[in-house]
């Protein structure tokens, strides 16, 4: 049999202490001592890498892949302009608006699998994503939420029961501005003649033909897209859903429907 | 006018690298290919001739990115930079800019000189000499 005797409970004689010194005695040095040497975690210096994690941006991966998993299972509605409403709704991403989420990015994991027309909606997107959807008869817009209507956006129901008006939606900030005036990021503030210029460009370079989405039957669908100022598709900033009777009430005082135009 | 074929892709990477076609693969007959003017195809098949098969046909491929569509914009633009390589004409050196060349080497020797001896004035003057 195995030498394990000793007896008594949790092993016995030396109770697995080892033989005399600091450890038997249980006096060992705190975590990360060397013995008097510059322990590691001292000798490296000091670099502020994390330095204000908590006030970067972070965007919700949303991968190709995903998204023609969730096409395919029928979760997510191709014939209808997918917005982080219609993701949020079938479970396929989620976002935290408090942990400083900004919203979804698309990525090209499924790239060479991707085969869905759809109108998407993100808040970023690279350029071979950008490329896999229109390469088949898609349409991407980069647009920007503040974190007030992206938690408005993730979470409609919940705000229409607080009964209060649906907030505009704020320009972004000075450094994302340009990202978003950009036709090449597809950004919803970018002229659509040189989005239509940028689709051209994307199309020379990876080399496939651009489907003409004016001769579809979708195109109506298809070339929806949101105002500036505008969080849901169907409703206007200003306007308030009562769920319980179902019904919207819209303003009419002057100076309300002046600030909600803006 | 460019043949496009993919293949699976060498170098480790298991389970992936076995299953998904991502090298891309473009050819396209030199010889005959029309949207490059006669010169630029000389010059090309002589830069290149590595890179040409027997039937004639240039071959670029590349497996660099994990997506057949990113490898497939990479070799179109290795052949984009081939064309204008080929297409670039040598530079022609005036005879001012020679001219201002020369002038310049020689300038630049001349000053050398100059601070030579004095340096060497310098250290003479420091030498003290008794006869």
């Amino acid at each position: 049999k195995e030498r394990r005797r000793g007896r008594g409970r949790y092993g016995g004689r030396k109770c697995g202490r080892g033989h005399k010194g600091e450890r038997q005695r249980g006096n060992r040095p705190r975590l990360g001592f060397e013995g008097g040497q510059t322990p590691f975690y001292l000798v490296i210096p000091k670099y502020g890498f994390n330095e204000g994690h908590s006030r970067r941006r972070q965007y919700h991966p949303l991968s190709l892949q995903r998204l023609q998993y969730l096409i395919d299972l029928g979760r997510v509605d191709p014939t209808q302009p997918i917005d982080l409403t219609q993701l949020t709704n079938a479970r396929g991403v989620t976002v935290q608006p408090l942990k400083r989420d900004y919203g979804v990015q698309l990525v090209e994991e499924g790239a060479d699998i991707f085969s869905a027309k759809v109108n998407i909606e993100v808040q970023r997107a690279s350029e071979l994503a950008i490329a896999t959807i229109e390469k088949n008869g898609g349409v991407v817009t980069t647009s920007f939420y503040d974190p007030r209507s992206l938690e408005i956006l993730c979470k409609p129901v919940v705000f229409f029961l607080r009964g209060q008006p649906i907030p505009k939606r704020m320009l972004p900030p000075e450094d994302l501005v340009r990202y978003y005036t950009d036709a090449r990021n597809r950004g919803y503030l970018a002229d659509p003649s040189k989005v239509a210029e940028a689709r051209l460009e994307l199309a020379k370079k990876y080399g496939y033909v651009l489907p003409d989405i004016t001769k579809d039957e979708l195109f109506k669908m298809l070339s929806t897209r949101k105002d500036p100022r505008q969080i849901f598709f169907g409703l206007a900033p200003g306007w308030i859903v009562n769920m319980a009777d179902k019904k919207i009430l819209k303003p009419t005082d002057e100076r309300l429907l002046k600030y909600y135009s803006s | 006018r460019l043949t496009v074929s993919y293949c699976r892709s060498s170098g480790p990477g298991g389970q992936h690298v076995n299953k998904v076609n991502s090298k891309a693969e473009v050819r396209f007959h030199l010889a005959s290919a029309d949207w490059i003017p006669e010169a630029v195809r000389q010059k090309m098949a002589s830069m290149h001739r590595n890179k040409i098969n027997r039937a004639g046909e240039l071959i670029v491929n590349s497996e660099e990115s994990r997506y057949q569509m990113r490898n497939l914009a990479i070799c179109l633009e290795k052949i984009r930079t081939m064309v204008t390589e080929a297409t670039e004409k040598p530079k022609v050196v005036s005879k001012e800019t020679t001219q201002q060349f020369i002038e310049r080497v020689e300038k630049m020797n001349r000053e050398r000189l100059r601070q030579k001896k004095i340096h060497s004035n310098i250290k003479q003057s420091r030498k003290a000499d008794f006869d």
